[in-house]
């Protein structure tokens, strides 16, 4: 489904980032990722992606150093066909806990980043006309759920940037799509206490959790050339909330 | 793995043929139903049905049913849309409307379910429209049968879920082809105009999104996935 592709995925060193990273590289794609710290969970993505892959420790704010990993992308495999903004935190706390500085890094890694990795990557996607920008999003975002408000902001502001961005990058033929999660076996769900979980349960039609492969799966496709006439969307995947 | 058994009810029409073959092209087998069309060709079994024949829909199903051993899709893609305003809509066209686009498309999942509740699930997909989810001028009753199955698709998300049965809408923008092509052209005008891709969509498109959640699609249940090029 992605032969011949070359795929940038932030946040690749554990969970999401790196089934995505081992799906896409399974349907063709050549992977590199991105991680802020996590070296040994880097190295195992590297192992789950096989023979060809790049990593770069670079945090997703630092601008000079993700345009040095692009640029060392394209040198060596070419123009990047798909971005995926996967990199993402969140805490779990109450409002009169959160302080400014938990405010500002859930919003600056999610949000920022998004936009900072973005606007890196899209000046050779616009000069070159092609490309799609994967936003990961979450159900928190679209829906009414009692979730962090800093992830919530983040995530529903992530829905926004999509909604602006495909707008105004589609007309050099450039998709970007928001992929928006509910609550997946591995991830920012983890510290979840039994009760909620349990209650997320009960209103989940499917009745289970979601596989970062089931995720992944739909990501490769929904990044694919046959997926070429979806832009601005936010797609949810949550086993029916 | 053996391959997966899909029906498509208004197999024949133009987005409902193009699903067929992306089914068949993927190695499933394909059963389709059509109605004022032929056989149309592809790699199926195909048989003559008037949706509207709650009685026929559901024997046609039991006969898919039979033949094949399961179904584990059921694709609906038999609709109309006339270009009326208000004024022209009268209490026939409105029901047959409704009949042919939204309840056919209850009384296909009621009966199929029955099938995949005995099997470990399925997928459903039902054809929407942005007509049934976004502000576009429209006729109003095709408006109304769009919105019901976007309506339909999160209920039966909820009732079917916990048989692992999944039910998703895709809801195209303006076409290429198909029904789109009795529009009139001041609208096509004003959707491009809008359009972020500046183009149509094309029927492929559409059926590329359909098979995959006929046929890959394991975590998605309840959606209207939008296929508009960022209109």
């Amino acid at each position: 489904m992605l032969n011949g592709k070359v795929a940038l995925i932030t946040g690749g060193s554990r969970g999401l980032g790196r089934a995505l990273a081992r799906t896409f590289a399974e349907n063709g794609a050549k992977v590199a990722f991105s991680y802020s710290r996590d070296v040994a969970g880097a190295k195992a993505t590297a192992d789950a992606i096989g023979a060809q892959s790049k990593q770069f420790q670079v945090s997703v704010l630092d601008v000079p150093a993700t345009e040095a990993m692009i640029a060392e992308i394209e040198r060596d495999w070419g123009a990047i066909d798909i971005l995926v903004n996967n990199a993402g935190v969140s805490q779990a706390m109450p409002l009169a806990l959160m302080e400014e500085e938990d405010w500002d890094r859930v919003m600056d890694i999610n949000v920022k980043g998004t936009f900072l990795t973005s606007k890196s990557v899209l000046r050779g996607m616009i000069r070159r006309k092609r490309g799609v920008v994967l936003n990961v999003g979450s159900l928190v975002g679209v829906r009414m759920i009692e979730a962090p408000i800093h992830y919530c902001a983040s995530k529903a502001a992530i829905k926004g940037l999509t909604e602006a961005l495909a707008k105004e990058v589609a007309r050099y033929g450039i998709r970007v799509i928001c992929l928006a999660p509910g609550l997946l076996e591995d991830g920012v769900g983890r510290n979840l206490p039994d009760y909620r979980l349990a209650d997320y349960l009960k209103h989940c039609s499917l009745g289970r959790l979601g596989g970062l492969n089931e995720v992944a799966n739909f990501a490769a496709f929904l990044v694919s050339d046959a997926n070429s006439y979806m832009s601005g969307e936010t797609v949810v995947i949550d086993g029916g909330l | 793995m053996s391959a997966k058994v899909c029906v498509v009810l208004g197999g024949s029409g133009v987005v409902g043929r193009e699903v067929c073959r992306t089914l068949a092209a993927r190695g499933a087998r394909v059963g389709f139903t059509f109605f004022t069309n032929e056989k149309n060709g592809i790699d199926g079994v195909g048989k003559r049905l008037d949706v509207v024949d709650v009685p026929a829909v559901e024997r046609t199903l039991d006969e898919f049913a039979d033949h094949f051993g399961r179904i584990d899709a059921l694709i609906h893609c038999a609709a109309v849309g006339t270009h009326q305003l208000m004024g022209e809509v009268d209490e026939r066209a409105w029901d047959s409307m409704l009949a042919i686009n939204a309840k056919s498309a209850f009384f296909a999942v009621r009966r199929v379910t029955e099938k995949m509740r005995e099997q470990d699930g399925g997928n459903i997909v039902l054809l929407g429209s942005i007509d049934g989810v976004k502000p576009a001028p429209s006729p109003v009753h095709y408006a109304a049968s769009k919105a019901a199955v976007a309506g339909m698709v999160k209920a039966m998300a909820k009732e079917l879920g916990p048989d692992n049965i999944r039910v998703n809408s895709v809801a195209p923008g303006i076409l290429e082809d198909g029904l789109s092509r009795g529009l009139p052209d001041d609208l096509r005008q004003e959707y491009l105009k809008h359009c972020g891709l500046k183009r149509l969509g094309k029927i492929e498109e559409v059926a590329s999104l359909v098979s995959w959640l006929a046929v890959d699609n394991t975590f998605v249940t309840g959606q209207t996935v939008i296929l508009d090029g960022a209109l």
